[in-house]
């Protein structure tokens, strides 16, 4: 009766009409709608045709009524997407507050990180010290940013580096150095840029000193053929006897996740690990840049401390790759911990608590693995046998199988604090159900305070599946096990209009999961490129999780869990240029052409989950945005959207 | 081709370039392993692609022999012997690296002698190293081309529904979202 066209055109007008009556999940469970109205929309639309395009901005801007933008910054400095062609590229330069959100906009934005005194609103002090700045990784540069208004964020400046790229972004607690890296893969499609300060910096790892926040400066370097590092982190010992120097009271060690540690390496004998441990003599002080050349250059020694890779036989075989690790302090033991995203290997948690004091390069034994999670028994016997609760009964097969959401574990990322039915101990006491007792440590309700652990994976392409974002209880780092897991709420659609139970990738890593954030009380926040950016709450999953014998036994784990806990979605937010623009990408000039990445809005790779109840995202072609969810609102911490206040002005 | 066609046919290609271009967000070892525990090897079977690294790990406490017939000829052309497992080395290990040049798309058996017999087969299949990034429908043209007169009859009533259709959604959205603002 129809032609293949009108066919389509008849589904057109099928889908528009029965879109505002559909519904996939919501907050409050499967139904397809709450009080208020809201119907909910389905942000991910695989197929791109007549009805969709992925460059469509407009067609993007989405949210869930929960979550609203805050503020925005297209990371502007002062009109110029590069510096003065006179300014040496390993200065920074002051950025001007008028030219927020005006064009061009730079783009090619990677990883957030943002530090602060926030639990005091960003106070700063009679000494000087306080505020809360992010600093946004930016391929060739990255911006500083002032973010203790949340409300009303200033780029305070801008470094710039001619070579790329700078794609991972860390800063110590004081807020005084920044470590980034410059990484060289798929170099034949991604070279570096070629002009006279063009040097070795495809693999280098740089600190930048920004306590001065408008003029950022290097002050020290170091190189690691062939590649460099992926991502990074650091971490400063206080209580270390193996410094050098006698004077030197806390040590930096930093943590790299080395992508080709054995491949390229191995041939030439040496077989350095995937996790690498780097100890800094004279530390962070020696760095400071009035110091002469001779002293600068001898404090830029590095010493490989350690190292670490999955040993074989605790892996199912796959792909055994290192992308992360995130350092943190295990509320409950209080050992210094990386999560370590081993892709096929899963996550891995490494100890580093106590650095030798004599360098142990290859890591023949420092730092140690205390725990592992991955889908399949990896041992003959123990937690990890395949009658133990330190896997999730699947085949080596089915784990290494990236269409049923499994392998590629990319990133990790740890809860800074215990939580109990949805509070956490950074809750005042009288807000703290029952059964959460007196504490982590009492006697009866104790159990309930648990630790988890977040691991996602990353797939370029998955004609099944999105990937899972997996709980693992690691309240006891050295037994970890499966208590959730979620994946992006709706179903796919195929080319042939047919329905897909899951979401999929059709290519470009579009729906990939990719970097994630805890909150302080469950609340988990994860970017998924395209699909924008998710706040799942994991408060409750002790409580939802169907025992076995209708008693939790955490020592018997995934074997004794009858049924996992589910994940609850909150909402998303899917950033698309600044709502009072109506055409952003013309307006602010984001560069649609010689994209990083896709070229799409939203192509979300980092957020950071402030702990005044905000979310900071990094997408990577317009800038920067400040989201907040109802569900973290803090009435301490009260800043409205002053554009809405602006917009009704007018 | 007359220029509007070019301009046409110019655009497709530019928007399908820079959908199929790899992103630079690509990463991985390349490498695939497999481990041969003393009862069994994990995975049994796997989808590797050309250029990917095979590594076979012995983590017995004797050797084993890793054999691969790769055109079927009944000789064996990759012959590696694992020696028991060693930590600090690699001589438990048995490198392959599936050049392009020498593996074609399909299946293949990685057999593992251990005590002089046949132990363990591998299956893997082998996949041609293309990218298969994000692509429009089959028949889907991003710049339409000019419409048969004989459809557009139906066509057009059906996009006009569907226009008025998202005219009515958005007024009825921008109705509701007043309607809260003055809640607010």
């Amino acid at each position: 009766m129809f032609s293949g066209a009108n066919a389509k055109m008849m589904l057109m007008v099928a889908l528009m009409a029965l879109a505002p009556l559909s519904g996939c999940l919501s907050i409050l469970g499967d139904g397809d709608s709450d009080d208020d109205g809201y119907k909910w929309i389905d942000p991910v639309i695989e197929v791109e045709d007549a009805n969709h395009s992925h460059n469509d901005l407009l067609a993007h801007r989405l949210s869930t009524p929960n979550a609203r933008l805050i503020d925005y910054h297209n990371l502007n400095c002062d009109g110029n997407v590069k510096p003065p062609a006179e300014f040496d590229d390993t200065m920074g330069r002051p950025c001007k507050e008028e030219y927020k959100n005006v064009g061009p906009t730079p783009g090619d934005n990677s990883e957030i990180a943002i530090e602060g005194n926030f639990h005091e609103d960003c106070e700063i002090h009679g000494d000087g010290s306080g505020g809360c700045f992010a600093y946004v990784s930016s391929y060739n540069q990255f911006e500083i940013l002032d973010i203790s208004e949340p409300n009303n964020i200033v780029l305070l400046s801008t470094y710039y580096a001619e070579v790329a790229r700078m794609i991972d972004i860390k800063v110590t607690p004081d807020n005084n150095w920044v470590l980034v890296n410059h990484e060289l893969t798929n170099s034949e499609l991604d070279p570096i840029p070629n002009d006279d300060d063009a040097n070795s910096g495809m693999n280098r790892l740089d600190v930048i000193y920004v306590g001065d926040k408008t003029s950022p400066v290097k002050v020290a370097e170091w190189n690691n053929p062939p590649a460099g590092f992926h991502n990074q982190d650091l971490h400063v010992y206080c209580d270390w006897d193996g410094a050098i120097d006698p004077r030197e009271e806390c040590s930096l060690f930093l943590f790299g996740a080395d992508p080709y540690p054995e491949m390229v390496e191995g041939s030439s004998g040496t077989f350095y690990k995937g996790t690498q441990v780097f100890y800094v003599p004279l530390g962070l002080e020696s760095w400071l840049p009035n110091q002469n050349q001779e002293t600068q250059n001898s404090s830029r020694e590095i010493i490989r401390w350690g190292g670490y890779t999955p040993e074989p036989y605790t892996t199912c075989g796959g792909s055994i790759f290192n992308h992360d690790n995130v350092f943190f302090i295990h509320p409950i033991t209080k050992q210094k911990l990386l999560v370590v995203s081993y892709w096929g290997a899963g996550l891995r948690l490494v100890d580093v608590s106590d650095p030798p004091t004599v360098a142990d390069p290859m890591g023949i034994s420092w730092p140690p693995e205390v725990g592992r999670w991955l889908g399949c028994p990896t041992d003959e016997s123990g937690w990890y046998g395949p009658d133990g609760g330190g896997h999730a009964g699947m085949t080596a097969e089915e784990w290494l199988d990236a269409n049923q959401g499994n392998d590629n574990i990319h990133y990790a990322v740890p809860q800074d604090y215990l939580i109990c039915s949805g509070v956490s101990e950074m809750d005042p006491m009288n807000t703290w159900p029952d059964k959460c007792g007196s504490g982590p440590s009492d006697s009866t309700y104790g159990e309930n305070w648990r630790h988890y652990t977040y691991i996602a994976p990353e797939y370029g392409s998955n004609s099944n599946h999105t990937g899972y974002i997996w709980t693992i209880d690691t309240t006891d780092p050295a037994k970890p096990f499966l208590v959730s897991k979620w994946r992006l709420p709706g179903e796919g659609v195929l080319a042939n209009g047919s329905s897909h139970p899951q979401h999929y990738i059709p290519g470009g890593y579009i729906f990939s999961p990719h970097n994630g954030d805890t909150g302080h009380n469950g609340h988990v926040y994860w970017t998924h490129y395209h699909a924008g950016a998710w706040t799942t709450d994991h408060g409750h999953i002790w409580d939802e999780l169907v025992w076995e014998n209708g008693y939790p036994e955490p020592d018997r784990g995934f074997q004794a869990i009858s049924e996992l806990a589910p994940t609850h979605t909150i909402g998303y937010y899917l950033p698309a240029g600044p709502p009072w623009l109506d055409d952003p990408a013309e307006e602010l000039g984001y560069d649609m052409a010689d994209c990083w990445a896709s070229c799409m809005i939203p192509f979300d790779w980092g957020l950071q989950y402030d702990p005044r109840g905000f979310v900071w995202i990094s997408e990577m072609v317009s800038g920067v945005y400040v989201v907040q969810f109802d569900e973290d609102y803090d009435p301490r911490y009260h800043y409205p959207a002053l554009w809405q206040a602006e917009a009704s002005d007018e | 081709m007359n220029d509007s066609r070019l301009v046409s046919r110019l655009l497709v290609l530019g928007i399908a370039v820079t959908l199929v271009m790899p992103t630079a967000l690509a990463h991985g070892a390349n490498t695939f392993s497999f481990i041969m525990r003393n009862e069994t090897v994990q995975p049994g079977t796997a989808q590797v692609l050309q250029n990917d690294t095979l590594i076979l790990y012995n983590t017995a406490d004797y050797n084993r022999t890793v054999l691969i017939d790769v055109n079927d000829d009944g000789e064996e052309e990759f012959d590696c012997n694992a020696g028991p497992s060693n930590s600090t080395g690699t001589s438990d290990e048995c490198y392959l690296w599936l050049d392009p040049a020498n593996w074609s798309a399909g299946n293949y058996e990685i057999r593992i002698i251990s005590n002089g017999t046949l132990w363990n087969i591998i299956t893997i299949n082998v996949q041609l190293d293309v990218h298969t990034e994000i692509m429009p429908p089959d028949g889907f043209v991003f710049e339409p081309e000019p419409r048969q007169t004989q459809n557009a009859g139906l066509e057009g009533l059906f996009l006009s529904a569907a226009v008025l259709l998202a005219g009515a959604a958005a007024l009825l959205r921008i109705s509701r979202n007043m309607k809260g603002d003055e809640e607010e």
